[in-house]
């Protein structure tokens, strides 16, 4: 669907920006546009504790009903959606390129997931354009443009993230930064920008409390239904819930089991989507 | 080290396969005089710097490589991204063939090859990916390149992945009671004497060996198992080529088991040793 | 005079027969080894000459032609050195060529006349035991490893004098045999335990699959 900037429903965020698209095109579920949104930018390459960031923010913005806007290249933009999409939240994708030449092809499982799970993507470029460098400059003043606010993750030095920042400001919005470590080369952007200014963020409601006239309330989380999980691997299941994380090995060794059982048992839960897997066979639940 | 350590639960080798290690062991000169036959499995583990020609044999005068020297043994290669990578290409026809031809001038000399391939890697450069105690401080990129030094055609040839938890001190000293290297052979063996009588007629030995018309024959699955299979493929970005490898691997848990039918624990455990295609997804 | 001795070339893990033949003329004097010889197998014409020098024998220049038949396989190594000596010595007459019937010669010679330790012995006397032979000459450092081949005389030979000696029914050697039975149900001690690994399970558990499944 294509909506021009005279349309009425053309966001009216968007049309108070510098240079506001001339038509937007659309798929997927077009009443986000009317939601709350909060932008989630970062590094393309970005570390194990970005990813980790990028989904903790993405996930307990949306339970606050947040839509959650990126870009979805690789890396944090990503994880911000999948984040989103795993606490069944909304999430808006603005791509730098045509519906036909998704880019990059790696996220084009992505792309399908979000449009699948209720949510947008949109793009300002007719459906056989393709992805350019300019263009991915041009994306991120939507991807600013959409959002109330904007949380910087990981970005190292000249990067879009930065660009994007910089134009958050210029729209007169909140630029919120999730800190790093001083040695992390993907750190610098936040750290800087928290030098300059932006809001240091350390848990979501640091973002909440900036913007009482929006009556955001935390939805409740829909706790996993114990009684759906069958007898056999219940055990398992309630030693996961009481800790963060947990090696498999550690299961065992509480449980007294037999590793191959233990093993065997994880994976029918992790089939089931009661808990998820992390690197280093340790076990989280969902 | 635990990959040493093998050796002491693969079966004792038969008179015929002492033979074949002994053989090989005299091309090369490395028998002792003293001992004569060679009775335990041979455990190799060449240095990450070693050359294709050294890996696989060759030479002025031929002279078998690492691979023949770990006949019905095991080769064992630490830091697999280190090796060179044309050192890592050559291993994939031995698996295959379990021996090797190595072509020369004026004949072709074939050696003896069948070995259990085991190796390491650490998860990312700098080895954190995943830990719980420290972060880890590679970009994503980083680890896509440190990854990208070992072929996906070798990695699809690994039939079991599993990672490993650095040992923290207290849990050395854990009173735990441990099983010994006899215990666990003990079951090893039973597993083998299942094997072997199943397949007398066929020529082979043991699981790995399966063609994918005998998987179809030997590894059949129930409804149920069918269906924790192909839900495992959607959910887990199982690549296509995994698919013998867990029914290979569920058919030897289930032998372990001492159990006719592959059952749903038997192949829901074989499905948690492909973690590298769980963990880097399309990437192999 | 034409000697006819025999030994054992290696090809990957198998033995093939190889037969020395040794023509010595009169003539001018030369040593040539024909018969695909590589840099390893001509070179060893120095130390079979210094060899039997210094074994306290006559070696009157002469014409020596050596030929290993079959002539078109590439010949290496160093174990060529003892059959052609023998050929020579037993082509001069210096041992009796009687005694060579049915025997294998393998071993590489020191310029002093001592003879070394080669490489492949096991596999070379496995085929000698196919092709019917009854006897295996070899160093002495090899001797134990082939005594695991059964039904083969092992006699091991520490020098050329000592074996010119044994050739002609001078000295006895005591032929070497194993209990192969016995070695190989000798109960090695593993000094490595999986019990010494504490904690580790799901590894543990995945070696034990790993060793489950593959021969």
């Amino acid at each position: 669907m294509k909506i021009n900037i005279d349309d009425r429903r053309y966001p009216e965020q968007l049309r108070k920006i510098h240079n506001p698209p001339k038509q937007l095109y659309l798929k997927g579920n077009k009443k986000l546009l009317d939601t709350i949104g909060i932008a989630i930018i970062g590094s393309r390459c970005c570390t194990q504790y970005g990813e980790k960031m990028a989904r903790k923010f993405s996930k307990e913005l949306s339970l606050y009903g947040i839509t959650i806007i990126s870009g979805m290249a690789k890396g944090i933009d990503s994880f911000a959606h999948i984040g989103s999409i795993e606490t069944t939240g909304n999430t808006i994708a603005i791509i730098p390129s045509g519906f036909n030449n998704i880019y990059p092809k790696e996220n084009i499982k992505l792309y399908n997931e979000i449009i699948q799970n209720n949510g947008l993507v949109i793009t300002e470029y007719d459906e056989n354009e393709k992805a350019t460098s300019n263009r991915f400059l041009e994306r991120n003043r939507i991807v600013s443009g959409l959002a109330i606010a904007t949380l910087v993750i990981e970005g190292g030095t000249r990067s879009g993230t930065s660009v994007t920042a910089e134009l958050t400001k210029k729209q007169e919005k909140n630029v919120f930064c999730v800190p790093s470590n001083l040695e992390n080369s993907k750190g610098i952007t936040p750290n800087k920008l928290i030098k300059e200014g932006a809001f240091l963020v350390t848990e979501v409601e640091d973002i909440i409390s900036k913007y009482p006239e929006i009556n955001l309330k935390k939805i409740k989380i829909k706790k996993c239904k114990d009684n759906s999980i069958s007898e056999e691997y219940k055990e398992i299941f309630d030693i996961i819930n009481n800790e963060k994380e947990i090696h498999i090995n550690d299961i065992a060794k509480k449980l007294k089991l037999d590793i191959n059982e233990i093993s065997y048992k994880l994976m029918m839960l992790e089939l089931e989507d009661k808990i998820v897997s992390l690197p280093g066979n340790n076990y989280r639940i969902k | 080290m635990l990959a040493k350590r093998i050796t002491t639960i693969l079966p004792d080798l038969t008179f015929e396969e002492a033979l074949e290690v002994t053989k090989i062991h005299s091309i090369s000169g490395m028998t002792d005089n003293d001992i004569g036959i060679i009775t335990k499995r041979p455990f190799r583990s060449p240095h990450h710097t070693i050359s294709p020609t050294s890996m696989i044999g060759g030479g002025v005068i031929p002279k078998p490589g690492e691979i023949s020297l770990a006949h019905n043994g095991v080769l064992f290669l630490d830091e697999l991204p280190e090796f060179n990578r044309n050192t890592l290409e050559v291993l994939r026809g031995p698996l295959e063939d379990r021996n090797v031809t190595i072509s020369r001038l004026y004949s072709k000399v074939v050696y003896p090859a069948n070995f259990m391939l085991v190796t390491s890697m650490n998860p990312c450069p700098c080895g954190y990916y995943g830990s719980i105690e420290k972060e880890c401080k590679c970009s994503k990129l980083a680890i896509e390149k440190y990854l990208n030094r070992i072929s996906g055609p070798l990695l699809d040839r690994i039939d079991l992945h599993v990672e490993v938890k650095p040992v923290k001190y207290q849990k050395l000293n854990s009173g735990n009671k441990v099983e010994s290297s006899k215990q666990i052979k003990e079951r090893v063996n039973n597993a083998r004497r299942i094997q072997y009588l199943r397949y007398k007629d066929l020529n082979i030995f043991s699981n790995a060996e399966l063609t994918p018309k005998m998987i179809e024959k030997y590894c059949v699955l129930n409804e149920e198992c069918k269906k924790i299979l192909e839900l495992a493929f959607n959910k887990l970005g199982l690549s296509a080529r995994a698919y013998g490898r867990i029914l290979k691997v569920a058919r030897t848990i289930a032998d372990l088991d001492g159990s006719n039918n592959i059952q749903k624990q038997h192949l829901a455990e074989a499905i948690q040793y492909r973690s590298l295609d769980r963990k880097y997804g399309d990437k192999f | 005079m034409i000697a006819n001795v025999k030994t054992i070339s290696l090809n990957g893990i198998d033995g093939n027969l190889v037969e020395v033949q040794t023509d010595i003329t009169g003539g001018l004097p030369t040593f040539e080894i024909v018969g695909l010889p590589d840099t390893s197998v001509r070179e060893s014409k120095e130390r079979i000459k210094s060899a039997i020098k210094n074994s306290e024998i006559e070696f009157a220049s002469r014409r020596i032609i050596i030929n290993l038949a079959p002539a078109s396989s590439k010949k290496e190594g160093t174990s060529y050195d003892l059959p052609i000596a023998v050929g020579i010595l037993a082509a001069l007459n210096e041992i009796m060529s009687t005694n060579l019937e049915n025997t294998i010669f393998i071993g590489e010679l020191s310029l002093d006349g001592k003879i070394n330790r080669v490489n492949g012995i096991l596999p070379m006397c496995i085929e000698a035991l196919n092709l019917g032979i009854k006897r295996v000459i070899l160093p002495k450092g090899n001797e134990r490893e082939a005594s695991i081949v059964k039904g083969l005389e092992i006699i091991g030979v520490k020098n050329l004098k000592e074996l010119v000696k044994y050739l002609n029914k001078e000295i006895e050697i005591e032929v070497i045999k194993a209990d192969i039975l016995k070695l190989f149900n000798k109960n090695y001690k593993e000094e490595i335990d999986f019990s010494e690994v504490k904690g580790q399970e799901n590894v543990k558990r995945a070696l034990e699959i790993a060793a489950a499944g593959r021969t």
